[in-house]
Protein backbone atom coordinates (compact mmCIF):
# COMPACT_ATOMS: atom_id res chain seq x y z
CA UNK A 1 0.00 0.00 0.00
CA UNK A 2 1.03 3.80 -0.93
CA UNK A 3 2.44 5.08 2.33
CA UNK A 4 0.72 8.18 1.99
CA UNK A 5 -2.40 6.26 1.64
CA UNK A 6 -1.54 4.76 4.40
CA UNK A 7 -0.48 7.67 7.13
CA UNK A 8 -4.24 9.00 5.46
CA UNK A 9 -6.33 6.21 6.18
CA UNK A 10 -4.57 5.51 9.73
CA UNK A 11 -5.46 9.40 10.30
CA UNK A 12 -9.03 9.24 9.65
CA UNK A 13 -9.43 5.79 11.68
CA UNK A 14 -7.65 7.33 14.41
CA UNK A 15 -10.08 10.25 14.51
CA UNK A 16 -13.19 8.67 14.11
CA UNK A 17 -12.36 5.88 16.66
CA UNK A 18 -11.84 8.78 18.89
CA UNK A 19 -15.26 10.90 20.25
CA UNK A 20 -14.04 13.75 18.10
CA UNK A 21 -16.26 13.11 14.99
CA UNK A 22 -19.31 12.46 16.89
CA UNK A 23 -18.19 15.68 19.32
CA UNK A 24 -18.09 18.22 16.80
CA UNK A 25 -20.82 17.08 14.55
CA UNK A 26 -23.35 17.50 17.58
CA UNK A 27 -21.28 20.79 18.72
CA UNK A 28 -22.88 22.27 15.30
CA UNK A 29 -25.94 20.91 15.20
CA UNK A 30 -26.44 22.00 19.14
CA UNK A 31 -25.07 25.68 18.46
CA UNK A 32 -27.24 26.29 15.35
CA UNK A 33 -30.13 24.92 16.88
CA UNK A 34 -29.96 27.25 20.45
CA UNK A 35 -28.96 30.13 18.19
CA UNK A 36 -32.01 29.98 16.10
CA UNK A 37 -34.45 28.98 19.03
CA UNK A 38 -33.40 31.82 20.82
CA UNK A 39 -33.32 34.35 18.06
CA UNK A 40 -36.94 33.33 17.38
CA UNK A 41 -37.91 33.61 20.76
CA UNK A 42 -37.59 37.89 20.15
CA UNK A 43 -39.24 38.20 17.13
CA UNK A 44 -35.85 38.55 15.18
CA UNK A 45 -36.01 36.97 11.88
CA UNK A 46 -33.69 33.92 11.98
CA UNK A 47 -33.21 33.23 8.33
CA UNK A 48 -31.38 36.88 7.99
CA UNK A 49 -28.98 35.73 10.39
CA UNK A 50 -28.64 32.27 10.15
CA UNK A 51 -25.90 31.82 7.77
CA UNK A 52 -23.83 33.82 9.77
CA UNK A 53 -24.67 31.39 12.32
CA UNK A 54 -24.00 28.75 10.27
CA UNK A 55 -20.29 29.69 9.56
CA UNK A 56 -19.32 30.49 12.87
CA UNK A 57 -20.84 27.34 14.36
CA UNK A 58 -19.22 25.59 12.02
CA UNK A 59 -15.66 27.35 12.31
CA UNK A 60 -16.23 27.07 16.34
CA UNK A 61 -17.13 23.23 15.86
CA UNK A 62 -13.71 23.16 13.35
CA UNK A 63 -11.75 24.52 17.08
CA UNK A 64 -13.06 21.63 18.96
CA UNK A 65 -10.78 19.12 17.18
CA UNK A 66 -8.06 21.32 16.45
CA UNK A 67 -5.92 19.90 19.64
CA UNK A 68 -5.96 16.51 18.44
CA UNK A 69 -4.14 16.83 15.13
CA UNK A 70 -1.30 17.27 16.25
CA UNK A 71 -1.27 16.25 20.16
CA UNK A 72 -1.90 12.35 20.79
CA UNK A 73 0.99 12.20 18.11
CA UNK A 74 3.49 14.29 19.62
CA UNK A 75 2.50 12.39 23.41
CA UNK A 76 3.06 8.97 22.23
CA UNK A 77 6.07 9.54 19.60
CA UNK A 78 4.64 9.02 16.49
CA UNK A 79 5.05 12.78 15.54
CA UNK A 80 9.19 11.94 16.02
CA UNK A 81 8.73 9.01 13.61
CA UNK A 82 7.28 11.19 10.97
CA UNK A 83 10.08 13.91 11.78
CA UNK A 84 12.84 11.23 10.54
CA UNK A 85 11.02 9.28 8.61
CA UNK A 86 12.01 10.13 4.18
CA UNK A 87 8.41 11.76 3.92
CA UNK A 88 8.51 15.39 4.20
CA UNK A 89 6.66 16.83 7.40
CA UNK A 90 4.75 19.17 5.16
CA UNK A 91 3.43 15.96 3.62
CA UNK A 92 2.50 14.81 6.99
CA UNK A 93 1.03 18.30 7.37
CA UNK A 94 -1.41 18.04 4.21
CA UNK A 95 -2.27 14.54 5.28
CA UNK A 96 -3.63 15.73 8.72
CA UNK A 97 -4.94 18.52 7.53
CA UNK A 98 -7.10 16.35 4.70
CA UNK A 99 -7.63 13.62 7.52
CA UNK A 100 -9.17 17.03 9.30
CA UNK A 101 -11.08 18.37 6.76
CA UNK A 102 -13.02 14.31 6.11
CA UNK A 103 -13.78 13.60 9.88
CA UNK A 104 -15.11 17.03 11.02
CA UNK A 105 -15.89 19.69 7.63
CA UNK A 106 -17.45 16.88 5.88
CA UNK A 107 -20.07 15.87 8.49
CA UNK A 108 -20.65 18.87 9.18
CA UNK A 109 -21.18 19.93 5.23
CA UNK A 110 -23.38 16.59 4.73
CA UNK A 111 -26.13 17.97 7.80
CA UNK A 112 -26.04 22.05 6.08
CA UNK A 113 -28.85 20.75 3.75
CA UNK A 114 -30.89 19.61 6.68
CA UNK A 115 -29.93 22.76 8.64
CA UNK A 116 -30.62 25.12 6.49
CA UNK A 117 -34.27 23.69 5.57
CA UNK A 118 -34.92 23.87 9.42
CA UNK A 119 -33.77 27.64 9.45
CA UNK A 120 -35.94 28.54 6.93
CA UNK A 121 -33.71 28.83 3.65
CA UNK A 122 -35.17 27.04 0.56
CA UNK A 123 -33.24 23.62 -0.69
CA UNK A 124 -31.92 25.38 -3.64
CA UNK A 125 -30.14 28.05 -1.87
CA UNK A 126 -28.75 25.53 0.61
CA UNK A 127 -27.13 23.49 -2.00
CA UNK A 128 -24.96 26.62 -3.19
CA UNK A 129 -24.42 27.58 0.33
CA UNK A 130 -22.81 24.09 0.09
CA UNK A 131 -20.75 24.75 -2.45
CA UNK A 132 -19.23 27.71 -0.94
CA UNK A 133 -18.94 25.93 2.07
CA UNK A 134 -17.04 23.57 -0.13
CA UNK A 135 -14.90 26.09 -1.11
CA UNK A 136 -14.23 27.81 2.43
CA UNK A 137 -13.65 24.43 4.79
CA UNK A 138 -10.64 22.82 3.44
CA UNK A 139 -8.47 26.31 4.32
CA UNK A 140 -10.64 26.43 7.54
CA UNK A 141 -8.61 22.97 7.84
CA UNK A 142 -5.37 23.75 6.64
CA UNK A 143 -5.14 26.90 8.61
CA UNK A 144 -6.09 24.92 12.17
CA UNK A 145 -3.37 22.78 11.96
CA UNK A 146 -1.29 25.91 12.81
CA UNK A 147 -2.61 26.57 15.73
CA UNK A 148 -2.69 22.82 16.87
CA UNK A 149 1.11 23.32 15.82
CA UNK A 150 1.47 26.26 18.08
CA UNK A 151 0.33 24.83 21.43
CA UNK A 152 1.76 21.31 21.36
CA UNK A 153 2.47 19.90 24.53
CA UNK A 154 0.65 22.84 26.22
CA UNK A 155 -1.77 20.51 28.05
CA UNK A 156 -3.09 23.23 30.35
CA UNK A 157 -3.26 26.29 27.59
CA UNK A 158 -6.35 24.91 25.41
CA UNK A 159 -8.12 28.44 25.77
CA UNK A 160 -5.10 29.71 24.73
CA UNK A 161 -6.02 27.92 21.25
CA UNK A 162 -9.30 30.15 19.87
CA UNK A 163 -7.87 33.38 20.35
CA UNK A 164 -5.20 33.46 18.24
CA UNK A 165 -6.99 30.76 15.51
CA UNK A 166 -10.44 32.43 15.54
CA UNK A 167 -8.80 35.43 13.64
CA UNK A 168 -7.47 33.90 11.17
CA UNK A 169 -10.38 32.01 10.36
CA UNK A 170 -11.64 35.97 9.70
CA UNK A 171 -10.79 36.15 5.11
CA UNK A 172 -12.44 32.93 4.48
CA UNK A 173 -15.79 33.67 7.19
CA UNK A 174 -15.93 37.16 5.73
CA UNK A 175 -16.34 35.81 1.88
CA UNK A 176 -18.45 32.84 3.11
CA UNK A 177 -20.76 34.51 4.77
CA UNK A 178 -21.63 37.26 2.38
CA UNK A 179 -21.84 34.99 -0.29
CA UNK A 180 -23.86 32.38 1.07
CA UNK A 181 -25.97 35.47 2.06
CA UNK A 182 -25.88 36.84 -1.43
CA UNK A 183 -26.83 33.23 -2.89
CA UNK A 184 -29.81 33.21 -0.39
CA UNK A 185 -31.03 36.15 -2.05
CA UNK A 186 -30.59 34.63 -5.20
CA UNK A 187 -27.27 36.75 -6.26
CA UNK A 188 -24.53 34.89 -8.02
CA UNK A 189 -21.53 36.86 -8.23
CA UNK A 190 -18.68 34.77 -10.04
CA UNK A 191 -16.44 37.23 -9.15
CA UNK A 192 -16.56 37.02 -5.44
CA UNK A 193 -16.61 33.15 -5.82
CA UNK A 194 -13.25 33.20 -7.46
CA UNK A 195 -11.73 35.51 -4.63
CA UNK A 196 -13.01 33.53 -2.23
CA UNK A 197 -11.17 30.54 -4.19
CA UNK A 198 -8.30 32.64 -4.70
CA UNK A 199 -8.01 33.27 -1.14
CA UNK A 200 -9.24 29.11 0.13
CA UNK A 201 -6.03 28.35 -2.44
CA UNK A 202 -3.80 30.47 -0.94
CA UNK A 203 -3.91 29.46 2.77
CA UNK A 204 -3.73 25.96 1.62
CA UNK A 205 -1.10 26.62 -0.04
CA UNK A 206 1.19 28.56 2.74
CA UNK A 207 -0.23 26.52 6.03
CA UNK A 208 1.95 23.08 5.38
CA UNK A 209 4.95 25.61 4.90
CA UNK A 210 4.20 27.27 8.18
CA UNK A 211 3.28 24.41 10.63
CA UNK A 212 5.87 22.58 9.43
CA UNK A 213 8.25 25.22 10.42
CA UNK A 214 6.31 25.50 13.98
CA UNK A 215 6.68 21.69 14.57
CA UNK A 216 10.75 21.82 14.00
CA UNK A 217 10.75 24.34 16.43
CA UNK A 218 9.24 22.37 19.18
CA UNK A 219 11.92 19.58 18.48
CA UNK A 220 15.07 21.64 18.30
CA UNK B 1 34.70 40.15 10.69
CA UNK B 2 37.27 42.82 11.41
CA UNK B 3 37.62 44.16 15.06
CA UNK B 4 37.16 47.85 14.40
CA UNK B 5 34.39 47.17 11.62
CA UNK B 6 31.57 48.97 12.69
CA UNK B 7 28.03 47.58 11.89
CA UNK B 8 24.55 47.89 13.32
CA UNK B 9 24.22 44.82 14.85
CA UNK B 10 26.85 45.32 17.15
CA UNK B 11 23.69 47.17 19.29
CA UNK B 12 21.99 43.84 19.26
CA UNK B 13 24.70 43.37 22.33
CA UNK B 14 22.09 43.21 25.92
CA UNK B 15 25.32 44.98 27.62
CA UNK B 16 25.96 47.50 24.74
CA UNK B 17 21.59 48.27 24.71
CA UNK B 18 21.31 48.49 28.04
CA UNK B 19 24.16 51.10 28.35
CA UNK B 20 22.93 53.29 25.20
CA UNK B 21 19.67 52.84 26.52
CA UNK B 22 20.48 54.41 29.44
CA UNK B 23 21.78 56.97 28.17
CA UNK B 24 18.89 57.79 25.79
CA UNK B 25 15.82 57.60 27.98
CA UNK B 26 16.73 60.63 29.44
CA UNK B 27 16.69 63.18 26.28
CA UNK B 28 14.21 61.01 24.87
CA UNK B 29 11.67 61.81 27.70
CA UNK B 30 12.46 65.44 27.63
CA UNK B 31 11.63 65.34 23.98
CA UNK B 32 8.19 63.30 24.94
CA UNK B 33 7.40 65.88 27.37
CA UNK B 34 7.73 68.91 25.17
CA UNK B 35 6.96 67.86 22.21
CA UNK B 36 3.79 66.34 23.25
CA UNK B 37 2.81 69.42 25.44
CA UNK B 38 3.31 72.06 23.09
CA UNK B 39 1.63 69.79 20.36
CA UNK B 40 -1.24 69.25 21.98
CA UNK B 41 -1.62 72.87 23.74
CA UNK B 42 -1.05 74.70 20.67
CA UNK B 43 -3.69 72.02 18.66
CA UNK B 44 -6.20 72.27 21.28
CA UNK B 45 -5.78 76.25 22.27
CA UNK B 46 -4.23 78.28 19.39
CA UNK B 47 -6.23 76.67 16.30
CA UNK B 48 -9.93 77.27 14.97
CA UNK B 49 -12.39 74.82 15.37
CA UNK B 50 -13.72 73.53 12.32
CA UNK B 51 -16.42 75.00 10.17
CA UNK B 52 -18.63 72.16 10.02
CA UNK B 53 -17.09 70.00 13.16
CA UNK B 54 -17.06 72.48 15.83
CA UNK B 55 -14.15 71.75 18.26
CA UNK B 56 -14.85 68.01 18.27
CA UNK B 57 -11.37 68.19 15.10
CA UNK B 58 -9.15 68.64 17.71
CA UNK B 59 -9.21 64.69 19.30
CA UNK B 60 -7.45 64.47 15.89
CA UNK B 61 -4.34 65.34 18.04
CA UNK B 62 -4.67 62.31 19.41
CA UNK B 63 -6.43 59.82 17.43
CA UNK B 64 -4.01 60.50 14.66
CA UNK B 65 -0.60 59.82 16.08
CA UNK B 66 -1.74 56.98 17.99
CA UNK B 67 -3.26 55.48 14.86
CA UNK B 68 -0.32 56.26 13.04
CA UNK B 69 1.34 54.09 15.80
CA UNK B 70 -0.75 51.36 16.71
CA UNK B 71 -0.37 49.68 12.82
CA UNK B 72 3.54 51.01 13.00
CA UNK B 73 4.76 49.03 15.78
CA UNK B 74 3.16 45.99 14.33
CA UNK B 75 5.18 46.44 11.22
CA UNK B 76 8.26 47.00 13.82
CA UNK B 77 7.21 43.79 16.22
CA UNK B 78 7.24 42.11 12.49
CA UNK B 79 10.47 43.09 11.35
CA UNK B 80 11.74 42.41 14.99
CA UNK B 81 10.55 38.81 14.96
CA UNK B 82 12.05 38.62 11.57
CA UNK B 83 15.36 39.41 12.79
CA UNK B 84 15.02 37.07 16.03
CA UNK B 85 14.40 34.18 13.50
CA UNK B 86 17.70 34.49 10.92
CA UNK B 87 20.34 35.94 13.07
CA UNK B 88 18.47 34.94 16.52
CA UNK B 89 19.59 38.38 18.69
CA UNK B 90 17.51 38.00 21.96
CA UNK B 91 17.57 42.26 22.11
CA UNK B 92 15.20 42.05 18.91
CA UNK B 93 12.76 39.39 20.39
CA UNK B 94 12.72 41.32 23.78
CA UNK B 95 11.71 44.31 21.70
CA UNK B 96 9.20 43.22 19.54
CA UNK B 97 7.89 41.46 23.04
CA UNK B 98 8.42 44.86 24.75
CA UNK B 99 6.47 46.94 22.11
CA UNK B 100 3.05 44.84 21.93
CA UNK B 101 1.41 46.27 24.97
CA UNK B 102 2.20 49.38 23.72
CA UNK B 103 0.67 48.68 20.66
CA UNK B 104 -2.41 47.10 22.35
CA UNK B 105 -2.64 50.78 24.31
CA UNK B 106 -2.64 52.82 20.91
CA UNK B 107 -4.86 50.49 19.31
CA UNK B 108 -7.16 51.27 22.54
CA UNK B 109 -6.61 55.02 22.30
CA UNK B 110 -6.92 55.41 18.77
CA UNK B 111 -10.62 53.28 18.65
CA UNK B 112 -11.77 55.27 22.05
CA UNK B 113 -10.58 58.50 20.60
CA UNK B 114 -12.72 57.87 17.22
CA UNK B 115 -15.86 56.16 19.39
CA UNK B 116 -15.73 59.96 21.57
CA UNK B 117 -15.38 61.76 18.47
CA UNK B 118 -17.82 59.37 15.86
CA UNK B 119 -20.49 60.43 18.57
CA UNK B 120 -21.36 64.12 17.77
CA UNK B 121 -20.21 64.03 14.07
CA UNK B 122 -21.17 60.49 12.31
CA UNK B 123 -24.08 60.26 15.23
CA UNK B 124 -22.50 56.74 16.18
CA UNK B 125 -19.65 55.43 18.56
CA UNK B 126 -19.03 52.21 16.41
CA UNK B 127 -19.82 51.39 13.00
CA UNK B 128 -18.59 48.31 10.74
CA UNK B 129 -16.91 50.59 8.28
CA UNK B 130 -13.81 49.02 6.72
CA UNK B 131 -10.87 50.89 8.38
CA UNK B 132 -12.50 50.57 12.04
CA UNK B 133 -13.04 47.08 11.45
CA UNK B 134 -8.98 46.70 10.46
CA UNK B 135 -8.68 48.11 14.01
CA UNK B 136 -10.58 45.55 15.57
CA UNK B 137 -8.57 42.83 13.24
CA UNK B 138 -5.39 44.29 14.71
CA UNK B 139 -6.60 44.38 18.30
CA UNK B 140 -7.37 40.46 18.65
CA UNK B 141 -3.91 39.78 16.49
CA UNK B 142 -2.40 41.81 19.28
CA UNK B 143 -3.66 39.70 22.01
CA UNK B 144 -3.16 36.79 20.43
CA UNK B 145 0.40 37.66 20.45
CA UNK B 146 0.47 39.22 23.82
CA UNK B 147 -1.31 36.01 25.23
CA UNK B 148 0.88 33.41 23.77
CA UNK B 149 3.86 35.37 26.21
CA UNK B 150 1.40 35.46 28.84
CA UNK B 151 0.80 31.65 28.66
CA UNK B 152 4.39 30.50 28.32
CA UNK B 153 7.55 31.24 30.42
CA UNK B 154 10.11 32.64 28.43
CA UNK B 155 12.22 30.72 26.68
CA UNK B 156 13.68 30.06 22.69
CA UNK B 157 11.23 27.92 21.68
CA UNK B 158 8.55 30.38 23.51
CA UNK B 159 10.41 32.91 21.53
CA UNK B 160 10.06 31.01 17.93
CA UNK B 161 6.56 30.47 18.34
CA UNK B 162 6.00 34.21 19.05
CA UNK B 163 7.88 34.78 15.78
CA UNK B 164 6.29 33.29 13.75
CA UNK B 165 3.04 34.03 15.29
CA UNK B 166 3.83 37.28 14.91
CA UNK B 167 4.58 36.76 11.35
CA UNK B 168 1.38 34.46 10.75
CA UNK B 169 -0.78 37.51 12.20
CA UNK B 170 0.22 39.94 9.92
CA UNK B 171 -0.04 37.47 7.02
CA UNK B 172 -3.90 36.80 7.83
CA UNK B 173 -4.44 40.41 9.35
CA UNK B 174 -4.01 42.22 5.86
CA UNK B 175 -6.26 39.56 4.02
CA UNK B 176 -8.97 39.95 6.90
CA UNK B 177 -8.27 43.77 6.13
CA UNK B 178 -8.62 43.58 2.16
CA UNK B 179 -11.57 41.00 2.65
CA UNK B 180 -13.29 43.29 4.39
CA UNK B 181 -12.66 46.19 2.07
CA UNK B 182 -13.76 44.45 -0.69
CA UNK B 183 -17.47 44.13 0.75
CA UNK B 184 -17.33 47.73 2.02
CA UNK B 185 -16.00 51.25 0.96
CA UNK B 186 -16.92 52.52 3.94
CA UNK B 187 -17.94 56.23 6.08
CA UNK B 188 -14.29 56.73 7.41
CA UNK B 189 -12.62 59.63 5.30
CA UNK B 190 -8.99 59.16 3.86
CA UNK B 191 -5.76 59.76 5.21
CA UNK B 192 -5.08 62.93 7.28
CA UNK B 193 -0.99 63.15 6.10
CA UNK B 194 0.00 61.08 3.44
CA UNK B 195 2.65 61.71 1.47
CA UNK B 196 1.17 60.93 -2.24
CA UNK B 197 -2.04 62.54 -1.98
CA UNK B 198 -2.91 66.43 -3.38
CA UNK B 199 -5.64 66.86 -0.53
CA UNK B 200 -4.12 66.95 3.09
CA UNK B 201 -5.87 69.01 5.71
CA UNK B 202 -4.32 72.49 6.55
CA UNK B 203 -1.45 73.43 7.22
CA UNK B 204 -3.20 75.10 10.28
CA UNK B 205 -4.19 71.62 11.75
CA UNK B 206 -1.26 70.37 10.13
CA UNK B 207 1.57 71.76 11.99
CA UNK B 208 0.46 70.67 15.60
CA UNK B 209 -0.48 67.55 14.23
CA UNK B 210 3.27 66.98 13.46
CA UNK B 211 4.52 67.79 16.48
CA UNK B 212 2.17 66.10 18.59
CA UNK B 213 3.28 63.23 15.93
CA UNK B 214 6.69 63.79 16.96
CA UNK B 215 5.82 63.42 20.67
CA UNK B 216 4.13 60.13 20.14
CA UNK B 217 6.65 58.53 18.30
CA UNK B 218 9.42 59.47 20.86
CA UNK B 219 6.93 58.61 24.00
CA UNK B 220 7.05 54.98 21.67
CA UNK B 221 10.87 55.05 21.55
CA UNK B 222 11.01 56.08 25.78
CA UNK B 223 8.65 53.19 26.70
CA UNK B 224 9.87 50.84 24.21
CA UNK B 225 13.74 51.46 25.59
CA UNK B 226 12.17 51.35 28.88
CA UNK B 227 10.66 48.02 28.61
CA UNK B 228 13.11 46.58 26.85
CA UNK B 229 15.91 47.25 29.20
CA UNK B 230 13.90 45.68 31.74
CA UNK B 231 12.85 42.70 30.37
CA UNK B 232 16.74 42.50 29.48
CA UNK B 233 17.09 42.37 33.00
CA UNK B 234 14.45 39.94 33.95
CA UNK B 235 16.21 37.62 31.54
CA UNK B 236 19.31 37.95 33.04
CA UNK B 237 18.00 37.78 37.14
CA UNK B 238 15.88 34.33 35.64
CA UNK B 239 18.88 32.82 34.47
CA UNK B 240 21.54 33.60 37.49
CA UNK B 241 18.63 32.17 39.51
CA UNK B 242 18.46 29.02 37.55
CA UNK B 243 22.06 28.60 37.81
CA UNK B 244 22.19 28.96 41.99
Amino acid sequence: MNPLLYILSYEIKASTAGRSLFLSTSFFIIVVLTANISMNQFGIRADKNSVSILWIALAMSALLSINMIFQNDYDDGTLDWFMLSPISLETIVILKAVAHWVTTCLPMMLLTPIVCVSMGINFNSSLWILLVMMIGTPAISFISTIGSALTLGERANHLLLPIFILPTFLPILVFGIKISMLVTNSVYDSMAFLIMLAISLFCIAITPFITAIIIKVHYT
Amino acid sequence: MHKNSRSLWEFANPKRFVSIANKLIPWLTICTVLSMSVGIFWGVFFTPNDYRQGAAVKIIYIHVPSAFLAINIYIMMLIASVIWLIRRHHVSLLAAKAAAPIGLTMTLVAILTGAIWGKPIWGTYWAWDPRMTSFAILLMFYIGYISIWSAMEYNEKVGDLSALLCIIGSIFALLSRYAVIFWNQGLHQGASMSLDKEENISNVFYLPLLVCLLGFVSLFFTLLLIRTRTEIRIKRTTSLLRMN
